[in-house]
């Protein structure tokens, strides 16, 4: 089990416990675990041999273990060529040969008497192959391949591209990965079994709380990979929302900013002053979103947020606004979003029923609640039948107030005017 | 044969069952006394040479 020095310019230190076939003799654990702990490699051996001697022999399990299941770094060497499938045939002959080979040390070393006891070892070693097939099973999938998946590939070489592009194999893929996982449970099953029996527990009623200890713990090696498997699911999913709710936030940003801005630079295209002062203003805000990452986070109140926003609009549309806010609130990410709804809603106000008189809006920040009402005198819509590409009402207003667990209600009817109705509660975010 | 057709499978698993004949023959002679388990763990590390071997090989080395 010895593995060679390790070649000159090697890191000493990886961020990742890293099999080193190039630099080790057999599987290069040992030399994987002293360029991971940092030590040199030949004392890492030596430790090693004196462990395998006092451990009677199960130190060599745990290196099988290692073999199988720690991926290999991607560095070309003896054990990094080119193997066939994840999973296939090369995958099962090393995994079995490792495994017999272990097995004849262990036999070795019971018969020189250097042993603990049958009980423990061979129960112990049969719930090492179970646990160990489990572990692999739940690692299908993962990109840092294990020797079982794939002997020799590097750890960066995408271990599922061969499988993605194969769907046809899917489900004997499906069948394999069953049969795996169910011989792994048999073996960890009878590994909790056998040890039962060599104890004389499996009979006694005294010794229950004992048997139930054990099958627990066999449980426990089952489940285990399952559950950390079900986490990283989990985390990767949290991942992906958070990512997708940065990009909604970030289109109904540019909807409510660089789009309108163009729309208006297009209606005012004959006054060139105009123009030029809407593109300076769109860019001193973008520029500012960028820097800052939110637009008008930390600058005053919600009160003082909301009549910017309505001189903005009454600026860029050139029509009245009637602004009332009562109360105040700090203008935290809740409130901004409500503010920046709101602003959205002016928007399609001033856009839609500027010629139907005054817009106004009603602003209450109360002790448990913010609230702005939005009405305008124009001639209203159906709201159930707002179209797909009005991306202002959807996503601006009320999904974004949605995102911040807050509600938006549109009362609108042909011909009556319209009244937006958006609500937060405060430190909701 | 020249040394870049040698198979190593072959080879491996060839070298792995001569020693393990000649350790059977060396018990038959009485010059060493081979027990049940000695025997169980010669013929696991011959089969498991042979199949490391194997999974070790490079494409298209399997030993056919």
């Amino acid at each position: 089990m010895a593995d060679a020095p390790a070649p000159p310019g090697k890191p000493d230190h990886d961020e990742k416990l890293r099999r080193d076939p190039a630099s080790g003799i057999v599987g290069g654990v040992l030399a994987g675990v002293a360029a991971r702990v940092g030590w040199e490699p030949w004392l890492v051996r030596v430790l090693f041999l004196a462990g395998v001697v006092v451990t009677g022999g199960l130190l060599l399990a745990v290196y099988a273990l290692g073999w199988l299941l720690i991926p290999a770094d991607g560095r070309v060497g003896r054990a990094t060529t080119p193997m066939a499938t994840p999973g296939g045939r090369r995958g099962w002959q090393l995994g079995l040969g490792v495994g017999l080979l272990t097995t004849a040390g262990l036999l070795v070393f019971r018969e020189l008497g250097i042993w603990w006891s049958d009980a423990i070892v061979w129960p112990l070693v049969l719930a090492v192959t179970g646990a160990t097939l489990l572990w692999a099973q739940s690692r299908r999938g993962d990109a840092g391949a294990s020797l079982l998946a794939d002997p020799g590939r590097p750890v960066a070489e995408p271990a599922l591209a061969a499988e993605a592009s194969a769907p046809a194999s899917s489900s004997a893929a499906g069948f394999r990965d069953l049969y795996r996982g169910g011989f792994g449970i048999a073996l960890v099953v009878g590994a909790a079994l056998l040890f039962l029996s060599q104890v004389d527990a499996l009979g006694a009623a005294r010794d229950a709380a004992f048997t139930a200890i054990v099958a627990i713990f066999a449980l426990a090696l089952i489940l285990a990979p399952f559950i950390w498997r079900l986490g990283r699911n989990l985390a990767a999913e949290r991942a992906e929302r958070i990512r997708s709710q940065e990009r909604a936030e970030m289109a109904a940003h540019l909807h409510d900013s660089v789009l309108q801005t163009l729309t208006l630079m297009q209606k005012r295209a004959d006054d060139p002053r105009e123009v030029a002062a809407l593109a300076r203003r769109q860019e001193r805000e973008l520029r500012g979103w960028l820097t800052a990452g939110r637009a008008g986070a930390g600058e005053g109140g919600f009160a003082a947020a909301l009549r910017t926003a309505a001189e903005e609009v009454e600026d860029a549309h050139r029509i009245k606004i009637e602004v009332v806010a009562v109360g105040d609130a700090e203008l935290d990410d809740a409130a901004l979003a409500l503010v920046a709804a709101a602003r959205e809603a002016l928007m399609n106000a001033a856009k839609f029923a500027a010629e139907a008189g005054p817009v106004s809006v009603y602003g209450e920040a109360g002790p448990d609640l913010i609230e702005v009402f939005v009405r305008d005198r124009g001639p209203g819509f159906d709201p159930d039948r707002l179209p797909e590409d009005r991306h202002g009402v959807r996503e601006s207003i009320v999904g974004r107030m949605r995102r911040h667990d807050g509600t938006a209600t549109i009362v609108s009817m042909p011909g009556s005017g319209t009244e937006v109705v958006l609500s937060i509660e405060r430190g909701r975010r | 044969m020249s040394s870049a057709s040698v198979d190593r499978v072959s080879l491996v698993a060839g070298i792995a069952f001569v020693l393990l004949g000649c350790l059977l023959c060396l018990d038959q002679l009485d010059l060493i006394a081979l027990s049940w388990g000695l025997v169980a763990a010669a013929l696991c590390a011959a089969a498991g040479a042979s199949l490391v071997a194997a999974g070790l090989a490079p494409d298209g080395d399997d030993g056919g």
